[in-house]
């Protein structure tokens, strides 16, 4: 097992953009996993705390964010999911955050989101990467068994629910989020499901997307649910939103959105909630790493014989 | 950040082409050639400002995530005054236009009936609008002064001259970007592309709607217009238009092979080519038109 000596190294590493062996990563994913076994469903924060949304492999962009926000572990953080896909550095991405998560436990919050699973995994880039970078699915293999363990929600100073989707018609109180056996890969029914998935939309009562699949939560519904259970708002990600965040049903709920320039071509900024000890909210807004620019310029047009 | 506007090949002065001037903010470039003026025009997403004015024209509140508002293709006839445009709101007012109802995705079945007391309960209302922005948008044209007309467009049976198409002639100006695209919060992915090609004897733009529904279907519909210039002027110039439509569901797919799989369309070009190797099957629509200039 490795010592926070080992961790240190690693995290240096990866810090550099610089992959595991294979073995490191299957001995920081075993480490992750005892430490994350211990975690409640819903992680129990106290402020001052940093909180983020999607961050989706773009990994100098969390440099970046480190940089705006305060780098860890003087800074504590939330990170509400959605670590890998999308990014080109979603193996250096989601193993620094376990790094950190190791070595600083108390000062490190990860929380699941709907590609930290393997479905989704497999066709959004993750696996891709893994096989790519290592030649192997083991590295794969050992961060999605890492998955089935990360928590649900997180509530700061027990006020603040810090949750990747939305609400569930099956929990009407944070007590019921406790309850589920989210030991599992992401399911299709369920709250655990509906936590990860659904969506606030203005509207009232609850919709069911067109898609056939998945929750619309309306203001009341939030209202309903914060006023229950005693919650200044609901922090969230999953969906990108242009300026970095957005407040819903008057203030009730926020969206937090942290990979800037996504996908290398949105051109949009992120953010993060800054929580104070008093719990006052500050957004620190910032834009894509120069590094992350190469991959756009990469994106040169090539004149092309097209039919 | 964003790329700037097309890119010109060859100095074209050379061919009796001239460039443009760039437009202020270096994201609209074009070209004058043989009596037409081809402007593409490259744009950042749109900010929320832009979307709330679309929402409220369109009157939807679901617009693709990547919406290239300001970007868009701009052929004018100047002889004519005819113009062959593209443009992400027009494409977007041909969906409101031609609504088709919502895809089911694969996992739907099994996530209503391990719910189907809630919905019940709570009187979960459904959404139903096409979720996929699936247009049949193949451009728009209008002539200036003129309010807008439907007939310009006339069936024919000349077809595009590949052949030319084929041919290694210098290309003076091109261009290729995105009006839209979607990831269809995590069920697949949808855009909608637009390459262009000016040579000293034709142009050509190809619009490609796509679409990947994960474990459901792949959708492509591909509108190419054509035009065989004319003399110095634009007079003779012949423009055609060639639209068709494929879609293949995963059981259509099955039936035809046994490792079927949506999900290895990763790409535009992939599912345009699996359409092109078993074609005809799998294709819903095709016409070919003229231009009357």
């Amino acid at each position: 097992m490795a010592g926070s000596s080992d961790l240190d190294a690693w995290i240096s590493r990866l810090r550099e953009c610089k992959l595991l062996t294979e073995a490191q990563v299957r001995t920081l994913c075993l480490r992750a996993i005892d430490v994350l076994v211990e975690e409640s469903n819903v992680q129990k924060i106290f402020p001052p705390v940093t909180i983020c949304g999607d961050i989706h492999g773009q990994f100098f962009d969390v440099l970046e964010l480190f940089k705006v926000g305060g780098d860890c572990p003087s800074t504590n953080y939330l990170f509400m999911g959605d670590f890998v896909d999308r990014g080109f550095y979603s193996v250096e991405t989601f193993l620094l955050l376990l790094a950190l998560k190791v070595r600083y436990p108390d000062r490190i919050f990860l929380i699941r989101g709907n590609h930290e699973s393997r479905q989704i995994t497999q066709v959004y880039g993750f696996y891709d990467e893994c096989l790519r970078k290592y030649g192997t699915l083991n590295v794969w293999r050992y961060c999605v068994e890492v998955f089935d363990y990360l928590s649900l929600a997180a509530l700061v100073d027990g006020v603040v629910l810090g949750v990747h989707g939305g609400l569930s018609p099956n929990v009407s109180t944070i007590d019921q989020v406790r309850l589920i056996d989210r030991k599992q890969e992401v399911p299709h029914e369920g709250p655990m499901c509906d936590l990860l998935w659904s969506d606030p939309e203005e509207m009232v009562g609850w919709g069911l997307s067109p898609r056939g699949a998945g929750y619309l939560f309306g203001s009341d519904i939030c209202k309903q649910f914060n006023y229950i259970n005693g919650l200044n708002f609901i922090a969230r990600a999953h969906q990108l939103v242009m300026e970095g965040y957005k407040w819903m049903f008057d203030q009730q709920l926020v969206t937090v959105w942290s990979a800037p320039n996504y996908c290398y071509r949105c051109g949009n900024v992120a953010s993060v909630l800054e929580l104070d000890e008093q719990l006052n909210c500050e957004f620190k807004v910032f834009k894509e790493a120069p590094h992350e620019l190469h991959h756009v310029t990469m994106r040169k047009i090539t004149p092309s014989y097209f039919l | 950040m964003m790329e700037r506007g097309g890119v010109f090949v060859t100095t074209p002065r050379s061919e009796g082409a001239e460039r443009m001037p760039e437009s202020d903010d270096g994201q609209e470039r074009g070209i004058r050639i043989k009596g037409w003026e081809i402007k593409s025009r490259h744009s950042s997403i749109a900010d929320s400002e832009t979307i709330d004015t679309y929402e409220a024209q369109l009157q939807t509140k679901h617009l693709p995530e990547l919406l290239f508002s300001s970007a868009g293709l701009d052929l004018k006839h100047v002889q004519s005054q005819v113009h062959v445009c593209f443009t992400a709101f027009e494409a977007l007012r041909s969906w409101k236009l031609h609504p088709l109802p919502p895809i089911q995705v694969r996992v739907s079945r099994d996530w209503q009936q391990s719910r189907i007391q809630d919905i019940q309960d709570l009187g979960v209302k459904p959404m139903d609008y096409d979720w996929t922005f699936t247009t049949p948008y193949a451009g728009h044209v209008f002539r200036e002064g003129y309010p807008p007309e439907e007939s310009v467009w006339r069936d024919t049976s000349l077809g595009i001259d590949r052949e030319l198409l084929m041919r290694r002639d210098p290309i003076l100006f091109y261009d290729e970007f995105d009006l839209f695209e979607s990831e269809l919060d995590d069920h697949g992915m949808c855009k909608l592309t637009l390459k262009m090609r000016v040579m000293p004897t034709c142009w050509y733009v190809l619009a490609r709607y796509w679409l990947r529904v994960d474990d459901v279907l792949v959708r492509c519909y591909d509108t190419r217009v054509f035009c065989a210039l004319g003399d110095e002027a634009g007079s003779g110039a012949r423009v055609i238009r060639e639209v068709k439509q494929c879609e293949a569901s995963l059981e259509a797919l099955s039936r035809m092979g046994p490792n079927a799989s949506i999900n290895a369309h990763s790409d535009p070009e992939k599912t345009a080519q699996f359409f092109e190797s078993i074609a005809p099957s799998g294709m819903g629509y095709f016409k070919v038109q003229e231009l009357q200039l």
